[in-house]
């Protein structure tokens, strides 16, 4: 070994433990993510994307508490909002609606339906005046000093007018269905709940409290709604499968050494290789990215199967001496060169998730190189790890197996395949970019969701309108010219119900026309009886006019403040969207229709075709190369193994999962650039059975990596795990074909 | 003297305070007023602050289906449906929910029907300690004062929001609830005689 290469090994080895202890400093203080929306691009506009992220939403949580007497529900309730549970704070439904119906109070005479507003316009005064009387004589309160401010009490009914769809009625501490025993409890969060570690704490703090009352009343039922449960579900699951399918993969793979080499020597080498590509990995994606992915983890589990097989090959050779050890280094150099160029090819696309497992691979992948090309001829002597003799027996039968095939008819066949599996997959393939098949949270807290948010009558649609305005008058004045459209959708069957900040406050402009309407109104025969019967003045026209500014900081939150616009977000119930809504809003001024989840799915469909472009570009990159280094004929047979394998892969995905998805093309990318070292290892100038021991291994780490993933209880990592490992077992079958080619190494 | 006669009379009146609420709690009429079947007819006085004149009303109340229907014939036609849902106007052919009611819905059918479970959760009862024409401003003489037969309950609200709406709500009657009196926060009081059909000449 010369000094250049002690120098290099002993560098190598001290940047791999300041690596670590760079690790060791910044992996407490990471904020790991488990938000898959805010991981996938979204192709609106700056405006909304900025709406969305404004959008608190995603910080409240509800509990709705059932299954016993009402007197022990409020024992129930009052105990979990008594137990000191950090960064939560508890609403106060009943203080809400005191401070609504105090500004309702003072500003009697201001507020009336849309019916009462068409009747004064109209001068018909006698529904009116029958309507008054009929509220008068009911024994139900009436709101203090009514008939003072507004003798029709018109705000009284326009706020009786409003439908609640919930059987839920208003308490001080919560919404409470006396019928059928339910308390309904809302709180907010002051933390974000996809930053990982704080929302666990939080929800475990949460959980124990229920664990608790459910101990205390056995009957007691629990429906929990919120996106902290499945934030913090998703985020434990990809914890959990990231440390089982990494322990997992790892023990195997160790098995493996030890029953192939038996011998410590290969399991420290591959543990040391792991490690450090691990580090260098994990240290990128950190100096990388300020809030990484837990997703992002466990795709980079398969690391472990990529990294394993540079260490196999590293082993190998190594213990055949430092000649064969050199003549491998190109060809691991070109299998790693064609696997980076796969994930680069990753990092240029508009998905922060994929370009954070990019990224860790990458590095991941540079550093097992250079562990191999550094560390192994110093702590591999030739000869020094003895190859298990069941292992080279079976690698030397499956070899000379492998070697008796006719060069020829093995071409035609794969030729006359890989038609028939490119025409079935063209025919066949069906692409779904639904963003919400991804990610998937248990049942039981969908269930308990839908329950939560029925019960609350807060079941709203993920789609929503938007108004723009320069300010909040213009913007109340936009919602009263859209209210005839989505009532003529209501009455269509189209909506079932829609909520506006409008339907609380009018706009200023309507509230002086209600003024001088009502001053005619009061001049009238109909109405002067009226008011001598309960011998009140007429009352003088109200000046002061009831504001967005008025209202608690909780019932203004549709209203959104953005750069110098505010916007108004007007909430749909019951919506049957058509294409013909769509159009009749792009009537109406700045209103904008705002589908997150349909965006998002653009964005993925977009990405999807993007992929396919790299997909065909790193194939067409990689055939290139191929031609340059192996020529014509052994780049024709590695292109139809690679044809065979990724067309097999993608076409039994279609198959089992009825579709295909962007993270089925993701793994394509990745069969392409493990399959091509195979190529690469089988055109190389090696001798066929100990390529085929080192791929055979590799292999078999891979598919055992992979396969792992394919269980994971997330649907997208899921079917990525079962694509690659398709494609990596085929790639694995036919690779050995490739050494009865001709070619220009050779 | 006259101190020591006043320290005698309020300790007097707090050991009755005392023993009368331990006694209404105990021997509740509230579950013998329900509302007989057929029709009960009523006459209302309400008395709304700042409004000079009280407005009086009266019809019948029905029990159909555990829904109370109030009726109002005079002055004007118009009826309510009253349930545990809440309060339904009728307007030319249907109810029309009255948002906000659910809770005086509740209790005027608690009320009306003696449930007295609801009345115990939302209500500390108490005896009539004062006159209530002191309690009631009411221009119509009290009947209830001329009527020494008749048992009185004064409810006070515990709990938001009835205790917004009502400071005390006060039912008396004999074999069958007669009279409600529904104070409200806001100085309107609501008074209430109730005749059930075979009462009626």
């Amino acid at each position: 070994m010369n000094k250049r290469q002690t120098i290099g090994f002993y560098a190598w080895l001290i940047i791999s433990l300041l690596v670590l202890l760079f690790l060791l400093i910044s992996l407490p203080n990471t904020r790991w993510s488990s938000n898959i929306t805010s991981a996938i691009p979204s192709e609106q506009a700056a405006w909304q994307q900025q709406l969305l992220q404004q959008n608190t939403s995603s910080r409240h949580l509800s509990i709705l508490l059932s299954g016993i007497d009402l007197a022990s529900l409020h024992q129930a309730a009052t105990r979990l909002q008594q137990a000191n549970i950090q960064q939560l704070t508890w609403a106060n439904p009943g203080m809400l609606m005191q401070q609504l119906q105090h500004l309702y109070q003072q500003y009697q005479g201001l507020i009336v339906s849309p019916e009462q507003f068409a009747l004064l316009q109209n001068g018909q005064f006698q529904p009116l005046v029958t309507a008054a009387w009929q509220r008068l004589l009911s024994p139900a309160p009436l709101l203090d000093a009514a008939l003072q401010q507004d003798p029709l009490l018109l705000t009284q009914q326009a706020l009786e007018q409003h439908s609640n769809a919930s059987p839920l009625q208003v308490r001080q501490h919560w919404l409470e269905d006396s019928q059928q025993p339910a308390l309904l409890l809302y709180a907010q969060l002051d933390i974000d709940p996809f930053e990982r570690d704080n929302a666990a704490v939080v929800a475990q703090q949460i959980e124990q409290q229920l664990h608790l009352l459910q101990q205390q009343w056995p009957l007691l039922e629990i429906n929990r709604s919120g996106v902290l449960f499945h934030a913090v579900i998703a985020s434990a699951n990809a914890s959990f499968e990231m440390q089982l399918f990494g322990g997992i993969s790892l023990l195997a793979i160790l098995l493996l050494m030890w029953s192939s080499f038996t011998s410590l020597r290969p399991i420290l080498l591959a543990l040391t290789t792991l490690a450090i590509a691990s580090a260098f990995g994990l240290a990128a994606m950190l100096l990388l990215f300020s809030q990484p992915h837990v997703m992002a983890l466990v795709f980079a589990t398969t690391l472990i199967g990529i990294a394993i097989d540079y260490s196999i090959h590293g082993m190998l050779a190594a213990n055949k001496g430092p000649t064969n050890f050199r003549r491998m280094l190109p060809s691991l150099l070109l299998g790693l060169v064609s696997t980076l160029l796969g994930y680069v090819a990753l990092t240029l696309l508009p998905f922060a998730l994929l370009g954070q497992v990019a990224v860790f691979m990458s590095a991941g992948l540079s550093a097992a190189f250079i562990t191999v090309w550094l560390v192994f001829p110093r702590w591999l002597p030739a000869q020094s790890m003895p190859s298990s003799k069941l292992l080279v027996r079976l690698c030397q039968r499956l070899s000379d197996f492998y070697q008796g095939f006719n060069h020829n008819k093995v071409l035609i066949s794969a030729i006359f395949a890989a038609v028939a599996i490119l025409t079935a997959l063209l025919s066949q393939a069906r692409f779904s970019d639904d963003v919400r098949l991804f990610n998937q949270s248990p049942a039981e807290l969908i269930q308990q969701q839908q329950q939560v948010l029925l019960a609350g009558g807060q079941n709203w649609d993920s789609r929503f309108i938007v108004l723009l305005a320069d300010n909040t008058e213009q913007l109340l004045q936009q919602e009263q010219q859209l209210t005839p459209l989505l009532q003529q959708w209501q009455q269509q069957g189209e909506l079932q119900q829609w909520q506006a900040i409008g339907q609380r406050i009018p706009a200023q402009q309507q509230q002086a026309e209600l003024q001088r309407l009502l001053q005619l109104a009061y001049q009238s025969p109909v109405l002067q009886h009226y008011l001598q019967q309960l011998q009140l003045p007429i009352p003088a026209p109200i000046e002061k006019r009831l504001t967005v500014e008025l209202l608690p900081a909780e019932l203004s939150q549709q209203l959104q403040p953005l750069n110098d616009k505010v916007a108004s977000i007007i909430l749909l119930k019951g919506l049957v969207a058509n294409s013909q809504m769509q159009q009749q809003l792009d009537t109406i001024a700045n209103s904008f229709w705002l589908d997150p989840i349909a965006d998002t799915n653009q964005s993925l469909l977009h990405i999807r075709s993007q992929l396919s472009g790299w997909l065909v570009l790193a194939f067409t990159l990689a055939i290139m190369i191929l031609l340059w280094q192996r020529g014509w004929q052994a780049t024709l047979a590695i292109a139809l193994m690679l044809v065979l394998s990724l067309g097999s892969s993608l076409l039994l995905s279609q198959w089992l999962q009825q579709h295909l998805n962007i993270f089925n093309l993701i793994a394509a990318l990745l069969i392409l650039a493990l399959a091509l070292d195979y190529g690469i290892f089988f055109t190389a100038k090696l001798a066929h059975a100990a390529v085929l021991q080192a791929v055979l291994l590799s292999a078999l780490t891979s598919c055992l990596a992979f396969g792992l993933l394919s269980f994971s209880q997330t649907p997208a990592i899921a079917s990525f795990g079962l694509t690659v490992f398709i494609g990596v077992a085929l790639a694995c079958l036919l690779a050995p074909l490739l050494n009865n080619v001709n070619n220009k190494e050779k | 003297m006259i101190k020591g006669i006043r320290s005698c009379v309020v300790a007097l009146s707090l050991v009755y305070s005392s023993v009368a609420t331990a006694n209404v709690e105990s021997s509740l009429p509230l579950s013998t007023w329900q509302l007989p079947a057929g029709k009960t007819f009523f006459s209302q006085e309400k008395q709304i602050a700042q409004l000079p004149v009280p407005l009086q009303s009266a019809g019948y109340l029905e029990l159909i289906n555990n829904d109370l229907i109030w009726h109002t014939t005079t002055p004007i036609d118009s009826k309510l449906r009253i349930s545990s849902a809440g309060v339904s106007q009728w307007q030319q052919q249907d109810y029309i929910a009255l948002a906000g009611s659910e809770f005086v819905g509740q209790l005027m059918l608690a009320v009306l029907q003696g449930q007295q479970d609801f009345i115990q959760l939302h209500f500390s009862i108490q005896p009539l300690s004062l006159p209530i024409a002191s309690l009631v401003r009411s221009p119509t003489p009290d009947v209830l004062l001329q009527d020494k037969h008749n048992t009185c309950v004064n409810l006070i609200p515990l709990q938001a929001p009835l205790n917004q709406l009502f400071s005390q709500i006060i039912l008396c009657g004999q074999q069958h609830l007669e009279h409600m009196f529904l104070i409200e926060t806001n100085a309107s009081t609501t008074k209430i005689h109730l005749t059930t059909a075979s009462a009626t000449p």
